[in-house]
Order: C-alpha cells, then structure tokens, then sequence
C-alpha cells in the first residue's frame, strides 16, 4: 500500500511535443523498407514468364522503364499547354514543364531575371543578360554577379544538368564506378578554359577570397590542376585566405601531376597544403584527411605511404575527428595495393573491427563522405584475394551489410555487382559446400544478378565438390541466361555438368530423370550437327553448330540410358554415327556398353548390332562379353552367322 | 702528368655528387628513424671530425679509380725514376701505417655515433666489398652480404668491442694528431719523391691516403701486406657511416628508405597497428581555432550537400519488413530451397498453353455458386481478383482453390448463420437502448 501512495504523489510530467516534418511519416516508413530475397524487385514483376531474372535482362526492362519516363517527359515539353492542370497539392515543380522564357522577357534584362534565370538552370541565359545589363549600363550587385559565379563555377560554364530517372542513375553510376576503378585511370581535364565561368571571374570589380574560391573548386572540379594551382598561388599572392574546401580540392588535385612529379614531391607538396591550413589558423576536417588518404592511394606501391598514413591516421585522432567508411577504404587500399602485398600488415581485420564497431553504435554507419560507398567493394576484393583465414572476416563484413539497412553503401550497380561477386568467390574458395549452395540461394538471383563468370566458378566448385543435388538447380540457373548465340555457349560448363551427372551412381530416381531431361534439353538446346530445315526464305539464318568431343558424348549417353530414355539415346547414337566427324575422340567403352545392353534389353537386336559394330572398329575389350550377351537373346540365322564371324576374327 | 690528373678530377664534380649519392642511399639502407635520431644527436657532438671525415669519404666515392692508380703509379713511377729502389718498398708500409693509425682512430670516432646500429648492419658494412665504385652491385644484393667470410666477421666485432668506449674529448684529440701525422709523413715522403716542390706532391699524396680504398687498387699492384688491406676496409665503413649522418642533415632519410628494396618488404610485410602512428603535430596547439575562417559560398556548401545527398539515393528495395518476418531469415533459404526448379527451359506447366485468357481472367461467375450472405460475396469478390491477377497458377489450379473455398463456407454456413443473428440481435438491443 505505501508504494502505491508513494507512487500516486510522484508529479506526473507531460513530455513537450516534438516537432515532426511533413515528411518524417514517410522517412519513418522508407525504414522499414528492405531488400527481399525471395521475389523479384516489384518493378520487375510480370507476367511469370515475362519476369527478367538475368543481369542483362533486369538492365534492359530497367532502363527501357526509365526512356519512357524520358519520353513522357520529352512529351511534356513539347506540349507545355496540355499538362498545366495543377491538382497537386502542394506543388511538384518536376511534375510540370519548364518555364520557357519569352523573347520578350529577354529583351528587357533586370537582376532578377538573371536571378529567376539561375533558379531555372539556364545560366547561358542568364551570363547574356548579365553582358546586355552591361551594355545598357543596368546595374547589377555584385552579390548576383557572385551566385552567377557559383553556379558557373559548379557547372563548368554550362546549363544545370538535369536529372536522370533514378534506374538510369543507378546504371550510370555503376559505369562511372567502373571506369574509375581501372588501375590507371586519369581523369580528364573537362574544364572550359575561357569559358563564362572564367569571363564571369573578370567582369567583377574586385575580387574576393570567395571569388577565387569558387574558380579554383570549378576547376578542380573538373580535374584542371595547372591553372587551378596557377590561380591559388595568385590568391596567396594578394594575400587572401581561401576557405577549407578549396585547400582540400587543391590537395585533391595533386595526383594529377605531371608524371614527371615524383611521388615525394606530392607528399612534400600535401604537407605545405596542411601546413597553410595550420597557418590560416583553420583545422582540418574529414574531407581534408580522406583527400590526403587519395592521393596517398593513388601512389600504388610506395613504401613512404605506410608510415605517412599511419601518422595521418593519428592526426585525425589527435583532432578528434572520426573516420568514415571512405577513410577506412583508402586504407585498405593503401596497404594492400596489389594482389600478393600487404596480407602480412593485418590491417583489414583491424579495419573490419573498427566498422563493426561502428555498426554496433547508436547511429549505425552514417553517410559522411562521397566515396563511402567504396569500402565494403575494395575490403571483400582484399579478403577474396587473400588466405582462408579471411573467410570469418568476409562473414562478418558481410553480416555488417546486411544489419540493419547498410546495404544501401552499395549504391550503384557496379558495386553492388562486385561485391557479391567477390563475397561469393571468397566462399566458393575457402567455404563448405552446404554453406555456399545456402548463400548462393539466398543472394541470387534477386540481391544479386548471377553473372557468367560466377556462375561458371560455380559449376566448378560443385563438380569439384560433387554437389549431386544442386546440379539441376544450377542447370536451371544456366537457363536463365537463355543463351542462344554462340559466345555464350560455355562448352567447358556443359561438359562439367554433363560430367558430374555421368559420375552418379546412386538411386535415387528423381535425380536420375532430372539428370536425363537436362541432358536431352543440353542436347537439343545445343546440337553439334543441327538439323537443316530447308526454307524458300533466304533470310532464314543457319542453326548455330556447337562444339561437342566424345567425352561429353558419352557422359550424355550414360545419362540419358540411366534415366530410361532410350530412344533418345538411340537417335543420338545414330546422329552421331553420321555426324563422326564432327565429333574429336572416341566414345567411351562404359556408354558403348550400357547403350549395347539396354537395346539387348529392349529386345531390339538390330540396333543393338549397329552398336556392336562400332565396337568392332574400335576393337574394345568388352566385345567378347556383347557377344555372349547378345547370342542369349532372340537372333535371326543372319545374325547368328555374323556373330559366328566375329567370333571367329577375334579368336584369330 | 699531375697537372691533367688533377685537371680530370675536377672535370666530373657532377658524377662525383651522383655517386656519392648513390652511396649515400645504399650505406642508409639499415638505420631505422630512431637510430637516425639518436645517431643526430652524438654527431652534434663531433662536427669537426665530421667533416674531415666527409672530406675523406668524398675522395673515397671518387670513382676515378684509374685517375687514382695512375696516381699511384706516378708516385711508383717517380721513386723508380729517382732509383730509391729501396725506398719503395718502404714507403707502401708507410703509407699502410699511417692508415692503420687513421683507420683505427676514426673507427673510436665513428662507432660512438653508429653505437644504436644492430649487428646485422654491421655485418653488412663489415661484409662491404672495399671497392666502393660497385655500388649498385651491393645494393641488388643486400641479404647476400650477410653471409660473411669469417674474417669479415672478426674485424666487425672488434668494432663492436670499440664503439663500447666512446671518448670525445680525447678523439678530437687524436684526430688533430692524426692528421698531423698524416700530414708530416706525407711531407717526408715528398721529399723523397720530389726534391723541389715537396708540399705539392704531399697534398697528392695526402688525397690517395684520404681515400683510402682507392689505394687499395695501387696496394693489390703491389702486393706488400694484408694487413694494409684490412685498415683500408675499416677505413672505408667509418666513411660510410658517417655519410648517413649527412643524409640525415639534408633530411633525404625517406628518399633513401624508398630506393632499398629490402624496406621496401619491410614495410608491406609486417604486422601494422593502425593506433601505432606518431601524428604529424601539425595541429596540436591550435585547439581553440576556428574549423573554416574564410566563409565559404553557401551556393557551394548547398551544392556538396546536394552531391553527398545524391549518392544516397538508391531505387526503392522491396521487401516491407516489420519485426514478425526479421525473426524467421533462415526460413527464407528453406523456401527457396523448395523451389521447383525448372530444368527444362519451357517455364509453365505446357498443359494450359491452349486455355484462352479470359478463362485465366475473368472468374466472376463462381459467385453466384457461393452461398448470398454480404459478407462471404464481399470476400470472394476480392478472392477471385486475386486469382485472376496471378499468373503463376494453371486453370486447374484456380479452380481447385474455388472449390476448396466452396467446401469450407458450405461446412461452415451453420456458424456463419447463427453469428450474423447474434450480430443482428445485438444492433437490435443497441438500437431500442440507444432510444
């Protein structure tokens, strides 16, 4: 009773209303969004048949749903008139058409037309009816002059470009990555040199530190080192101090050197950039040490690079700032810069520590940097490179990308494609064979588009490991690719299957009729001598002729005769005994025998003595044996005196 | 003769820098930052014999050996042409001497300084063939030196046992004796050598002596002693050891550290620990300044955000999960475990091929076969629409689920019935009370 009292007296406090964004609900929600393993994306989602399970043909349904965004808004502009209608509440600028500007408008320039130019993107127009107010002696501040300045600056002296559908984005992304990642990638230098950008820069009538600022981070931008370091030592010159982010983009800009800039000269060069911020009296931030962290990258092999790094590293310490995913993917980079180097530094399992520890906070993995995306790519490409002893590393980096919502640090489809690829081939290397056919389930093909290559690692592993269950399933994930030409033929893939499937010997039936069904669909799918089906036409194209040896012959005819089916068996014996030049080798004594035997079975001796013939001309060692088998069954008095013959040949 | 000697010497001062720089990197190979460090701090004490010892190594590095020999040459040369037969013989011996004496001074010099090398760059430095013009050959080889004939071995420890006993003052000392010494000997010997212009010949006879390892080549000629040999060799490491003290000054200590490839492994293949490094102190004492004093546009700041806010966006994904399916991701495997996979390329069930769709589709008939209560009509309503909509199912299928439905509300009409009385029975009551 005294504790209820007691209870009852504490004061009851109303908390204050927290202050919620239109927008929070949906945020909210987006949270609970995740990846789903077991379906298609849902704007894939077809007729069964029509759903795209490939990697190519996933690309194609989405960027062909992103031309026909383009295309309606192609449409919008052309029309303008036609889609005016406002229902929507409040306002979606994206969803109406541009403002088109009247050349009446044009014709009398003011400030803020330049300014509602600028807000359009149209800043060509803009820097003209900047030049007419000139000429019209119409005066414009200098502040307009300065966001024209930015804006041309950001844009390398063009209009603003405009937004690609997001699908689009995701690709165009991926090909960007992936060009980037190619070990002797320069960036170009795109810059317009004398462009508005620069002829804006002149016009204004003095020149702050903020004007400089904004030239030398366009041209950095767009990767004009020379006169990007030509115009910062022209600031320093007139003593004017430039803010942090251009310092960063000056050290940025280092790695494009000439080649003749030896790679200590860069260093030295970096450390004056981080000394004039220490005598700008600024400090450094996160996107100084990832840029330092860049061009230190960039050296490749470098032995200076390890120490420097180190000591960067506890700098960053030192000023209390925390590392983001991009600083740890330099690292790694940097102690790992190619395959055999780096293994012994032990660095990525400290680094894998470090993100999980990360993960494991409050806030999870935050977004700091442009580049963050790259670290979980580059630490799975280091561990797949390296000793068995990596492989509870790569779960554990993985189980980080899975927790929570991290997997959205993949962010275009070149990383999302690497990094399963490299996930999946550090367990096909080090990994047991139910633990890779579990992940293998679960990652594709909806998480990740299986492509050829691990697909064809794959195969290996299971025909290596002997995975006799998994083979028609792999076989229906072959499939898919629905392979028709003959680049994709993978005469070693087939002759792998076809092999593992010729190597099974026990009972259990299902298997065994999936077994002969797949190698009739391999045989019919994929014919060495197709048949020629004569048209009028003359554009009718020639069936594809595949290569097929005598190896993957004969493991066909074991499969097929195991299965029962031995009328296919027998179509293909004799397709082949016309077809025997195009085929290298021999057939093996196993496939002669089981074929010779299963038509003895069947009671149909004269094929079963086409069969025998064969064996003749190849003067097996099991004739002897067909002999006798084949004197047991039903034997016309022709056949008697053939087999008599034979035998007689052979005793001789 | 000595004047185009001397004229040659001076031609290539360029080569001479370059090869010492090559020595320079190859003799820096085995000091760690820290030995440098502690290798400053005792040179400090001992500029001025560094800088006789410099001026030695220089003529060392001089790799006009043949200049050298043919020096020495002239020296035979004039004794022979004086006819001091006996003489000759002597002064090789007086040369050999002299160095010793040199050799073993600087050796105390030097060794106070290189006290913190480890023995295995001793050894290296022991195991330093005495002709330094082939040094590129040593360095290509650094781990091959390590294996030393066992003499090599001795004369390194004995150094060892020296650089035990550093005595600064008395080594200022003894090196001002030294080059004294060195200097009234070469002064007797070119008196012998040339009666008329002694003090110039003692300068030329001073620089052979200075560069120690050259003469080595006029000593095999002659063939005196091997004792001679030795001294040389010790000589010739004290140079070296003295030159990474230079290295040091001019600061060039990682340039040196990139060239030798036996760092270069060192640094890819041991074990690192991220925390170990020293920081740059470059920001130490500026705790209390401003992070950005020249503000930057916002147009700019507006436009990074935009990129960092840019890389975020990734398509939608597409599973909606709340905390009921986060519990059970294993059984997502089992499912897809399940699957039926398709091996034969043709991917539906080719029975229904010859269906027409609007079997497929339109299934509003069934209704009428269900029982006409509201609730039932409501739900199958939205039942076949389902069906209709998927593709996944045959006809048969379809229909096999209809008529599971049928049977399930036909078992189940009594309850159903009896539920909507009591449900009309209560809005009845509610209806009278509410009145």
């Amino acid at each position: 009773m005294s504790n209820l009292s007691s209870s009852v007296k504490k004061a009851i406090s109303i908390p204050y209303r927290i202050k919620r964004s239109p927008t929070d609900l949906l945020k909210a929600l987006s949270n609970t969004v995740k990846l789903d393993p077991n379906t298609p994306h849902y704007s894939l989602i077809d007729d069964s048949l029509l759903t795209s399970i490939n990697p190519n043909d996933v690309r194609r349904s989405y960027l062909s749903k992103a031309s026909g965004i383009k295309a309606a808004k192609f449409m919008i502009e052309k029309y303008p008139e036609a889609f005016m209608k406002d229902d929507c509440v409040p306002h979606v600028k994206s969803f109406f058409p541009k403002y088109e500007f009247s050349e009446e408008e044009l014709k009398y320039p003011t400030e803020n037309l330049i300014y509602s130019l600028m807000s359009w993107g149209k800043l060509s127009l803009a820097y003209d009816s900047y030049l007419k107010c000139k000429d019209q002696n119409i005066e414009v501040s200098e502040e307009c002059k300065h966001v024209l300045l930015d804006l041309l600056s950001i844009n390398n002296s063009n209009d603003s470009k405009e937004k690609v559908p997001i699908m689009e984005e995701w690709y165009l992304k991926g090909q960007t990555r992936d060009m980037e990642s190619k070990p002797r990638y320069i960036p170009a230098n795109t810059w317009v040199k004398g462009g508005k950008a620069e002829q804006m820069f002149n016009e204004l009538k003095s020149k702050s530190a903020a004007s400089y600022c904004s030239l030398i981070k366009g041209m950095t931008k767009y990767n004009d080192a020379e006169n990007a370091t030509t115009l910062y030592n022209e600031m320093k010159h007139y003593n004017l101090t430039p803010d942090l982010n251009t310092i960063n983009s000056m050290i940025k800009i280092i790695s494009l050197s000439p080649p003749e800039v030896t790679n200590d000269k860069k260093i030295e060069i970096m450390l004056q950039r981080l000394n004039e911020i220490k005598n700008y009296g600024m400090l450094p931030n996160l996107k100084t040490f990832n840029t330092c962290f860049e061009l230190i990258k960039s050296f490749n092999l470098f032995q200076r690079s390890v120490p420097l790094t180190l000591d960067l590293f506890k700098e960053m310490q030192n000023l209390k700032i925390e590392p983001s995913l991009s600083t740890y993917s330099h690292i790694v980079s940097i102690f790992y810069p190619n395959r055999d180097i780096g293994v012994r530094t032990g660095v990525l399992g400290q680094v894998i520590n470090e993100i999980e520890k990360m993960a494991q906070s409050e806030n999870g993995l935050v977004w700091k940097d442009v580049d963050d995306p790259l670290f979980f790519k580059i630490a799975m490409e280091k561990l797949s490179l390296g000793t068995p002893e990596n492989l509870p590393l790569a779960k554990k980096l993985n189980g980080i990308l899975f927790k929570e919502n991290n997997i959205k640090f993949l962010n275009d489809s070149y990383l999302i494609n690497k990094y399963f690829e490299f996930y999946l081939t550090t367990l096909i290397k080090f990994d047991l064979p139910e633990n890779v056919i579990d992940e293998w389930r679960f990652l594709t093909p909806y998480i990740y588009g299986r492509s050829i290559i691990i697909l064809d690692r794959m195969i290996d592993f299971v025909s290596k490991n002997k995975c006799f269950d998994f083979v028609p399933e792999l076989w229906s994930n072959c499939l898919e690719f629905k392979s028709k030409r003959l680049s994709d033929f993978w005469s070693d893939t087939i002759e792998s299957l076809l092999n593992i499937m010729g190597q099974y010997e026990e009972d259990n039936q299902e298997l065994i009729s999936k077994y002969s069904s797949i190698a009739e669909i391999m045989i019919k799918n994929y014919p060495y001598a197709p048949l020629r089906i004569e048209t009028d036409s003359e554009d009718d194209l020639q069936p594809l002729e595949y290569n097929w040896n005598s190896k993957m012959l004969s493991n066909l005819f074991i499969v097929l005769l195991r299965g029962n089916k031995l009328e296919a068996a027998w179509n293909e014996f004799e397709n082949y005994m016309k077809n025997q030049n195009k085929i290298a080798g021999e057939l093996s004594e196993k496939s002669i025998l089981n074929l010779c035997e299963a038509l003895i079975g069947a009671n149909r001796i004269d094929n079963a003595f086409e069969v025998l013939k064969l064996a003749v001309s190849l003067q097996l060692p099991i004739l002897k044996g067909l002999i006798s088998k084949l004197r047991e069954s039903n034997l016309s008095s022709e056949q008697h005196t053939l087999l008599k013959q034979l035998k007689n040949k052979l005793s001789l | 003769m000595s004047k185009e000697n001397d004229a040659k010497k001076k031609k290539n001062p360029k080569e001479e820098n370059r090869k010492l720089n090559q020595i320079k990197k190859f003799s820096f190979i085995q000091l760690t930052p820290e030995q440098n460090s502690k290798v400053i701090e005792t040179k400090k004490n001992n500029q001025d014999l560094e800088s006789t010892a410099l001026k030695l190594a220089r003529l060392i590095i001089d790799d006009k050996e043949a200049a050298i020999v043919k020096l020495a040459r002239q020296i035979l040369n004039n004794e022979i042409d004086h006819s001091k037969t006996t003489q000759t013989t002597i002064k090789p011996q007086i040369i050999n001497e002299k160095l010793k004496n040199t050799s073993n001074e600087q050796i105390k010099t030097s060794d106070v300084q290189i006290k913190p090398i480890p023995d295995t760059t001793k050894l290296t430095f022991s195991a330093q063939p005495s002709s330094p013009s082939s040094p590129k050959k040593n360095k290509s080889k650094p781990k091959t030196i390590k294996k030393n004939s066992p003499s090599q071995e001795k004369s390194s420890k004995i150094k060892n046992l020296d650089a035990k006993n550093p005595d600064e003052q008395s080594d200022k000392i003894v090196k001002n004796n030294l080059v004294k010494e060195q200097e009234s000997a070469a002064i007797k010997l070119a008196k012998l050598i040339d009666k008329e212009e002694p003090e110039k010949t003692a300068d030329k006879l001073l620089k052979p002596i200075q560069q120690g390892s050259k003469i080595k080549n006029l000593k095999k000629k002659l063939k005196n002693n091997v004792e001679s040999l030795e001294s040389d060799k010790n000589e010739n490491k004290n140079e070296k050891k003295l030159l990474d003290l230079e290295d040091l000054d001019s600061g060039k200590l990682e340039q040196k550290q990139e060239v030798s490839p036996v760092t270069r492994v060192d640094m890819y293949s041991k074990e690192h620990n991220l925390n170990s490094g020293k920081g740059l102190d470059l920001f130490k004492e500026l705790g209390n300044l401003s992070i950005d004093k020249t503000k930057e546009s916002p147009i700019w700041s507006m436009h990074y955000d935009e990129e960092l806010k840019q890389a975020q966006e990734i398509p939608p994904m597409n599973e909606s999960s709340d905390e009921d399916t986060d519990e059970e991701p294993d059984s997502d495997n089992g499912n897809k475990e399940n699957v039926e996979h398709n091996v034969t390329a043709s991917r539906i069930d080719e029975s229904d091929a010859d269906v027409p769709f609007h079997e497929h589709i339109f299934l509003d008939h069934h209704l009428e076969e269900f029982p006409q209560i509201e609730p039932i009509q409501l739900f199958m309503t939205l039942a076949l629409n389902g069906l209709s909509q998927n593709g996944h199912l045959t006809l048969n299928e379809k229909k096999e689920i209809i008529n599971w439905y049928k049977s399930y509300f036909d078992e189940k009409l009594d309850i159903i019935k009896e539920a909507l009385d009591t449900e009309a029975r209560i809005q009845e009551t509610y209806i009278q009370s509410s009145k």
